[in-house]
């Protein structure tokens, strides 16, 4: 007995329905790697700040964005201290609330990340107004510095 | 108390031994060379007990320790007890001589000799508010005051520096010292070497004449320098910073640390970006103070910083006022302010004159805080 040919239509769908298969579980994968990478960031909130500090070997001679993809909160202002010691001081507050030491204790925490180079930081060469503001541009541009010491302190 | 004119700014609470009770101190603004004076506070049996603590430092004074006369009197100026010391020991006492017949109204003093010599700079509370409450443990206590350790005035190793200025008249002597020709030479040299992109430090001093002369200048690092700090007279040095960074912390500690060694070595002036500060130690006591309370943090390699606490208030002002050159200047004032770190930053105006950095914290009505500068009149 002669077999039929299948259908080329026939053909056509299975390896159609084969590939919406894939690309599911690819698309899938992809949100569970994306999940859980986002769910092992070490600080979550300001008050896991300290966890940097606790961890600081973890980030000693690595570039800054290492550090930086480890924290979860928005980093509201950032002020550049390009003399010697070289160092970035973070904050989580936005500065109108800075400027009237408002905020949780645990928020208004301050995140110092020293570097070991130099880097180009002016204060009258930002954007004005918004002079502190840290901006993804500044994640770049400054992220591979390399980290040598990361200080926390709280408002105590 | 009134014509004493305390200065309340001045006013230091200091340690006591055996005691945990603390010593209130008001200097007098009247304060100078030849008589200093303190108003003691000590509570004793919940009950204050006061008593103006003066020194009047001998002219040929040139040891490193104190001589002179120390004279306890109370707040009316009637005379309690006295002194006089001699190369930091007490070597003999003074007692109101009875003077019944004496038609005017002076106090004639006796000077008995004490035979065992004691150490001045350990007075002892007793003797500062003499009679006062018997079997109380006054004697135990004893003070330290640190002015007697060798000097005129308010706590220096050595003199020229003893006697704590304010922050308006180190900016009129600096300016002064700022329009001599040895001030523009080096002023000059300085700026002309740093096209090397390294500091430069040229050390001023003044000869017997009082006429300002020019160390040769030393040549640093990107970031440091080091200083001239045994060329004879030297009151102050200037530095460049290639990379027209302010002032810094490491400058502030060396500072304390050149006038620490050298009582008349005062003042670091830093050339930045076009522009001079300054840094004057007023009150070296206080410096000492500070940093000893707020020692530097320095990693190996690192230029020195400031330890966490004031870092970070340091840092909360200058996301207030400014990162600029300027505002991290100023923000460091303040926080030496509030310390009372007896440290005066200054900056040069463009006349040449030296105006100190002084500023004034202000909340408003919707709770931010604002600044403003306090001229000097």
């Amino acid at each position: 007995m002669a077999l039929k040919p299948i259908p080329q239509y026939l053909v056509i769908n299975t390896k159609t329905k084969n590939m919406k298969n894939t690309l599911k579980i690819f698309v899938m994968m992809v949100f569970l790697m994306n999940y859980s990478c986002k769910a092992q960031q070490m600080v979550q909130t300001t008050k896991d700040v300290y966890a940097l500090k606790t961890n600081e070997q973890q980030f000693i001679n690595k570039p800054l964005k290492d550090l930086l993809k480890e924290i979860k909160p928005e980093i509201k202002t950032a002020t550049g201290i390009n003399d010697n010691p070289f160092f970035f001081s973070f904050r989580f507050t936005p500065l109108e609330q800075q400027k009237k030491d408002e905020g949780s204790k645990e928020d208004r925490i301050s995140l110092y990340v020293y570097l070991k180079e130099s880097f180009d930081w002016h204060y009258e060469k930002r954007p004005k107004g918004k002079e502190l503001v840290w901006t993804k541009e500044d994640a770049e541009k400054y992220g591979n510095l390399t980290v040598i010491r990361i200080k926390v302190i709280g408002k105590d | 108390m009134n014509n004493l004119f305390p200065d309340f700014n001045g006013l230091k609470q200091e340690k006591l031994t055996n005691t945990d009770q603390l010593l209130t101190v008001i200097p007098l603004l009247k304060n100078n060379k030849q008589e200093n004076s303190r108003i003691l506070l000590l509570k004793i049996h919940n009950k204050i007990r006061s008593a103006i603590f003066t020194i009047y430092p001998e002219k040929d004074n040139s040891g490193s320790e104190f001589s002179g006369r120390v004279i306890i009197s109370n707040l009316n100026g009637e005379f309690v007890n006295g002194f006089r010391v001699d190369n930091g020991y007490i070597i003999s006492n003074f007692t109101k001589k009875n003077n019944n017949n004496s038609t005017y109204k002076t106090i004639d003093l006796e000077e008995v000799i004490i035979p065992v010599r004691l150490k001045a700079s350990k007075a002892n509370t007793a003797f500062i508010f003499p009679g006062d409450s018997p079997g109380s443990s006054l004697d135990d206590y004893t003070w330290n005051p640190d002015y007697l350790n060798g000097g005129g005035g308010n706590g220096g190793d050595t003199k020229p520096n003893d006697i704590a200025k304010d922050p308006c008249s180190a900016a009129k002597t600096t300016s002064v010292d700022a329009k001599s020709i040895s001030y523009s030479s080096a002023k000059t040299s300085i700026i002309k070497a740093s096209n090397d992109g390294l500091e430069h430090s040229i050390t001023l001093g003044k000869d017997n004449n009082g006429q300002i002369t020019q160390a040769p200048m030393n040549d640093g690092g990107a970031y440091n320098v080091p200083v001239n700090s045994t060329w004879p007279g030297a009151f102050a040095a200037l530095h460049n910073h290639p990379n027209k960074t302010p002032l810094s912390a490491g400058d502030i500690y060396t500072s304390v640390k050149l006038n620490i060694k050298s009582g008349t070595f005062t003042t670091t002036y830093i050339l930045t970006d076009g522009e001079v500060y300054g840094i004057v130690v007023t009150d070296l006591a206080a410096a000492k103070e500070f940093v000893a309370t707020y020692p530097a943090d320095q990693l190996p390699g690192q230029s020195p910083e400031f330890p966490d606490y004031i870092l970070d208030q340091m840092l909360d002002l200058v996301n207030k006022m400014g990162s600029s050159n300027e505002g991290r200047t100023t923000a460091i004032a303040f926080v030496l302010d509030k310390h009372n770190s007896g440290i005066t930053l200054l900056k040069q105006d463009s006349s040449g004159n030296f105006q100190s950095i002084k500023t004034q914290e202000t909340t408003q009505a919707n709770g931010t805080k604002t600044y403003t500068s306090i001229p000097c009149n």
